[in-house]
């Protein structure tokens, strides 16, 4: 049992602090010392994300019927953005943070838990943002058809990106080779989760076997959710991804809290 | 109380393990500064590293009531990119210190470490005197039952090494020390126990002087 000095402190303040304490950490590490710092933060997204755009937009034009496929490639890509980004940060964290375990009040998973946080505030400023200037300058009609259940579906990937995050940084403790083989499956799952491309170009005989991939029912979903009259795929549904999260967050949790002294160790 | 039970810790090497203790239990004497001697490599750092959690034994526990410090002086806690405010600041939230306790804390260190308007430089700036400053500072800053000390007037220059003689007695008025050293006076004015490290063994003497005989007798012996 460690006993903190401050005498009047309940686990859960204690718990509150420290995650305050990493937010304000990292991000001013983050932020940096440069004067555009919190600019860059919320920019390179945004950069990488006009990038596409203008690339599949412009560069070949494509014809789609239902949506504009402006708003199509962006509800594709901020689910994935966002989930490759806690996957990878929270694989990343226990390194980068290793020093901080020191501090006895500070655990593993407050870092988890801290840098997700801090992908999900940052993503939805980027959305936000690149939803409003689709509506304001491009006159697009950018209304969500079905909030909530935008929300709900957002809210999934975000915990899905959470557990494997955990997964993949206790197997990247013990296996380094983790890393690479998780940036490669990374590289590959943008080329399978149906974000650059419409799911009914398909065809059924392969389309079958990409919905073993959960974010690819995720992605179709928040598209589905989003746009009032998206051509529903056949055989997707949210009872796949929330099982397969269910289960990877029982996983981590289980292997995080058997790991979790090793994971704060020096060597 | 601090409690240690079978504690095994061994390290990898590139034949075979180091066993650096084996089945090791002993109880820390109670409310009493404790002085950690031994010939290098007997395990008193990690000792130290194990009491402090910040490396873990394969296995056995450490059992304990009181709080104890994060090592004095560590600096890899510290993020070069950050200023020494903003590190002290990290650490005092850590601890469930906000607002105003949060803002006296960074004070006493800012005092303590007579750095000047480099407090509010980023800490990869700092030469490793005054990072040594920051840190002993900031632990200083911090009420422990117990503070993990690895050679406590190891760094800084003589008026600093006085100085931190001076906090060190007055905290010891609240707290406990455990301290590593090879300085038997350093010792001899700190510590009321002695507790011998050697072949992966400790040895508990309430006396100083018996530990600090044993002690020159064995490294007269080798």
């Amino acid at each position: 049992m460690i006993k903190t000095s401050n005498k009047r402190f309940s686990a859960f303040d204690q718990f509150i602090s420290v995650l305050f304490a990493l937010f304000l950490r990292e991000l001013k590490t983050r932020f940096g010392e440069k004067r555009f710092g919190a600019f860059f933060v919320i920019a390179e997204p945004l950069l990488h994300v006009m990038f596409l755009l203008f690339i599949f937009v412009f560069i070949r034009s494509r014809m789609m019927p239902q949506v504009s496929f402006e708003l199509f490639l962006i509800t594709g890509l901020i689910p994935f953005f966002i989930f490759k980004n806690i996957v990878m940060g929270l694989m990343s964290s226990i390194d980068a943070n290793k020093a901080l375990f020191a501090y006895r009040p500070v655990k593993p998973i407050d870092t988890y838990i801290t840098r997700t946080i801090l992908e999900v505030i940052i993503y939805m400023v980027v959305f936000s943002v690149i939803i409003f200037a689709f509506g304001f300058f491009g006159g697009l009609d950018v209304s969500i058809a079905r909030p909530l259940e935008v929300l709900g579906v957002f809210c999934l990937i975000v915990l899905m990106g959470f557990s494997f995050g955990i997964i993949a940084s206790l197997l990247a403790q013990v296996f380094p080779i983790t890393k690479m083989i998780v940036g490669i499956v990374m590289s590959v799952l943008y080329f399978l989760s149906g974000i650059m491309y419409p799911l009914w170009i398909i065809p059924s005989n392969y389309l079958s076997h990409l919905q073993w991939n959960p974010l690819l029912h995720l992605v179709e979903l928040f598209r589905e959710n989003f746009f009032s009259h998206y051509p529903k795929v056949e055989g997707i549904d949210l009872f796949y991804p929330l099982i397969i999260t269910a289960f990877a967050l029982a996983i981590s949790l289980y292997f995080y809290r058997y790991r979790r002294l090793a994971l704060a160790a020096k060597s | 109380m601090i409690v240690l039970e079978n504690i095994t810790k061994s390290y990898p090497l590139s034949h075979g393990r180091h066993y650096v203790f084996r089945n090791l239990s002993f109880a820390f004497p109670k409310g009493a500064n404790i002085g950690l001697i031994g010939p290098n490599g007997a395990g008193k750092s990690t000792l130290m590293n194990i009491l402090g959690g910040i490396d873990i034994p394969d296995s056995g526990k450490v059992i304990t009531n009181k709080s104890i410090s994060w090592p004095v002086g560590l600096s890899g806690g510290l993020q070069g990119s950050l200023t020494a405010r903003d590190n002290v600041k990290f650490v005092a939230r850590v601890y469930g210190y906000v607002g105003k306790n949060m803002h006296e804390k960074v004070r006493y260190v800012e005092e303590f470490a007579e750095i000047g308007e480099y407090f509010d430089q980023p800490i990869k700036t700092f030469s490793s005197g005054m990072r040594a400053r920051v840190t002993f500072g900031l632990s200083m800053a911090f009420d422990f039952d117990y503070y993990l000390v690895d050679e406590a007037g190891a760094v800084g220059d003589a008026n600093f090494k006085k100085k931190s003689m001076a906090v060190y007695k007055e905290k010891l008025k609240s707290g406990n020390v455990i301290l590593v050293s090879h300085n038997m006076a350093e010792i001899r004015s700190l510590c009321d126990h002695i507790i011998m490290i050697n072949n992966g063994k400790a040895e508990v003497f309430n006396d100083i002087d018996e530990g600090i005989n044993m002690y020159e007798n064995l490294r007269k012996s080798v």
